[in-house]
């Protein structure tokens, strides 16, 4: 029956053409709008899910001392946290060795895994008291090598350089400046956390502040994700629903084209038909013959659309998921074939006999 | 192979308040015999030729082969039975006239179960008996009305049926033709015990066949 069915496809070529063609511009039109709009989505849930978007801040704005060295720990240990760390108040320094002649530049206090903040680029993890230079802060500080100290600008304080360090999101802000591994027993001002997914932030808050126990509500500022992701949550639902119907609208178009095509091939080869049901096809056989030439069809139409509208969106700078390009070709397929089971109902009840006997 | 093909008490017609055909009509078409049918146009002739091949179900009486009654079997074991056991040879051949002749040839096998490869070396046979060896991948346009009508033939022989039911299968070829297929009928039915049943108005079949009913 399959080298049947090939057979008749490549024989009927105005209908196979017909068809393929119409599953393929189904296929283009999807991948052009819905596709754009799947990816436009896919890009904006990726986005939430970077580090940035996820992030939770907590200020002490009175510096209280209730971000310190025991809450960061405890929060950091929650599970739906990803990262939990604290700065400190920051001040300026200077290189040690320059004085203060020296160009001033940001230290920030963290307490927590520093390895969170800023990943080591050169040299080791710092100890507390520490500091690790940011590798695009060196030349400022004038140090070939991430070495030396620091002085802070009120020259009362010195910290040994033990190495440098890229930042990581949610810290980029410290890439312009230096990162010192808290000393025990003092307190941070703010309080980033990381958590698991954006969706989570919104309940994650109370949690966080049951452990913080601020004193005074009124010294506490924050910074939570929870309406950004709501938002985001309300686009990609506008967004996939008004993809769903433009699908629909488009591969329905495409399924009633295709339908018209076969009924017309049926109609067309009505004394065809008829001659296969006198020689002994079944009505079951016929069905599928004809809903087969219909995918056969629609197969080769679906690679052609799905690949040649792969590649514009490729060139266009949309790129669309290979699976969601899959989706749309076995869709189109899939309803070709549906749509082509009436007409091939049709086809199996015609009367041989009248068929047959028609001039 | 038996193919002991037999009506009793038939009567059929086209649809509600239709003229009803057969007048409960009685007959056993023997194998081994070329049984013509015949009688003024409108009187049942491929009508009949179409309910022997369980094409028409019958408004009464049955149609029997081997002694079992076929026709009020379902669709599905009608089909099976005409491809397996019935074949058919139209008035105008009735190639696919997309395909190769050899592919039209070879067609009966698909619908019988048969995978193709297996029934090759006999559709090439039946080409070569019948003169058409060298037109096998001809289309169907590029051969003659008699050529067809021997593609025809060798369609309805290559499952090997136990009854061949043909409709005017004279009337589109000279008579040069129209002996060549009488000869294979007869030969059909006297060498390979086949039960053979022409509908024809063509005197020169008439003349030539083994039993005549007349409608």
């Amino acid at each position: 029956m399959l080298r049947e069915t090939l057979a008749t496809t490549w024989a009927a070529k105005v209908s196979s053409l017909l068809i393929a063609v119409v599953v393929a511009a189904t296929c283009l039109a999807s991948l052009m709008t819905v596709g754009r709009s799947a990816a436009a989505a896919a890009e904006v849930a990726s986005r939430m899910e970077q580090a940035g978007a996820r992030k939770l801040s907590v200020i002490d704005t009175r510096e209280s001392g209730f971000v310190n060295e025991r809450t960061v720990r405890v929060i950091a240990g929650l599970s739906f946290v990803e990262t939990a760390v604290a700065l400190g108040t920051p001040f300026d320094a200077v290189n040690g060795q320059m004085g203060a002649g020296g160009i001033k530049v940001p230290v920030w206090p963290v307490m927590g895994e520093v390895d969170h903040v800023g990943r080591v680029a050169r040299g080791r993890a710092p100890h507390p008291g520490e500091a690790l230079v940011s590798t695009s802060m060196l030349a400022s500080l004038n140090l070939a090598e991430p070495v030396g100290y620091l002085t802070s600008s009120d020259g009362l304080r010195q910290f040994p350089i033990v190495g440098s360090f890229t930042p990581v999101a949610p810290f980029e802000d410290t890439g312009g400046g230096v990162i010192l591994a808290a000393p025990r027993e003092t307190t941070g001002r703010e309080l980033r956390v990381v958590v698991d997914n954006v969706a989570s932030a919104k309940t994650s808050l109370p949690v966080l502040l049951g452990v913080l126990a601020p004193p005074d509500p009124q010294g506490v500022q924050i910074d939570s994700p929870a309406s950004l992701a709501q938002t985001a949550q309300d686009l990609n639902a506008q967004m996939a629903g008004f993809g769903r119907t433009l699908l629909l609208l488009i591969v329905g178009a495409g399924g009633f084209f295709v339908a018209a095509v076969v009924l017309a091939d049926v109609l067309i080869r009505r004394r065809d038909l008829g001659r296969r049901r006198t020689l002994g096809i079944t009505r079951s056989d016929l069905v599928l013959l004809v809903a087969a030439r219909a995918l056969v069809a629609a197969v080769a139409g679906a690679v052609l659309g799905c690949v040649s509208g792969g590649i514009i969106n490729q060139v266009s700078g949309s790129p669309i998921p290979l699976d969601f390009v899959t989706a749309i070709g076995v869709l189109a397929c899939l309803v070709a074939t549906v749509v082509a089971l009436l007409p091939a109902w049709y086809a199996s009840r015609l009367d041989p006999v009248r068929v047959m006997r028609a001039p | 192979m038996n193919g002991q093909l037999g009506v009793h008490a038939l009567r059929f017609a086209y649809g509600r308040g239709a003229q009803e055909l057969f007048d409960g009509f009685t007959h056993d078409f023997e194998p081994g015999a070329v049984t013509a049918l015949t009688g003024p146009s409108g009187r049942g002739k491929s009508t009949l030729l179409y309910v022997l091949g369980l094409l028409l179900t019958p408004t009464s009486g049955t149609v029997t082969l081997d002694g079992v009654a076929v026709s009020g079997a379902s669709d599905a074991v009608r089909a099976g039975l005409r491809a397996k056991r019935v074949g058919f040879v139209f008035q105008d051949a009735e190639l696919d006239p997309t395909r190769r002749v050899l592919d039209s040839v070879l067609e009966p096998a698909l619908y019988a179960g048969h995978r193709r490869a297996d029934l090759l070396p006999r559709a090439t046979a039946l080409l070569e008996r019948f003169g058409l060896a060298e037109r096998a991948e001809h289309k169907p346009g590029q051969v003659s009305g008699g050529q067809a009508q021997r593609l025809a033939l060798c369609r309805a022989l290559l499952n090997e049926p136990a009854v061949i039911l043909a409709d005017e299968p004279t009337g589109n070829v000279d008579r040069a033709n129209a002996a060549l297929v009488l000869e294979a009928f007869t030969d059909a039915a006297h060498e390979a015990g086949r039960t053979v049943v022409v509908a024809t108005h063509d005197p020169f079949v008439l003349e030539r066949v083994d039993a005549v009913v007349t409608l």
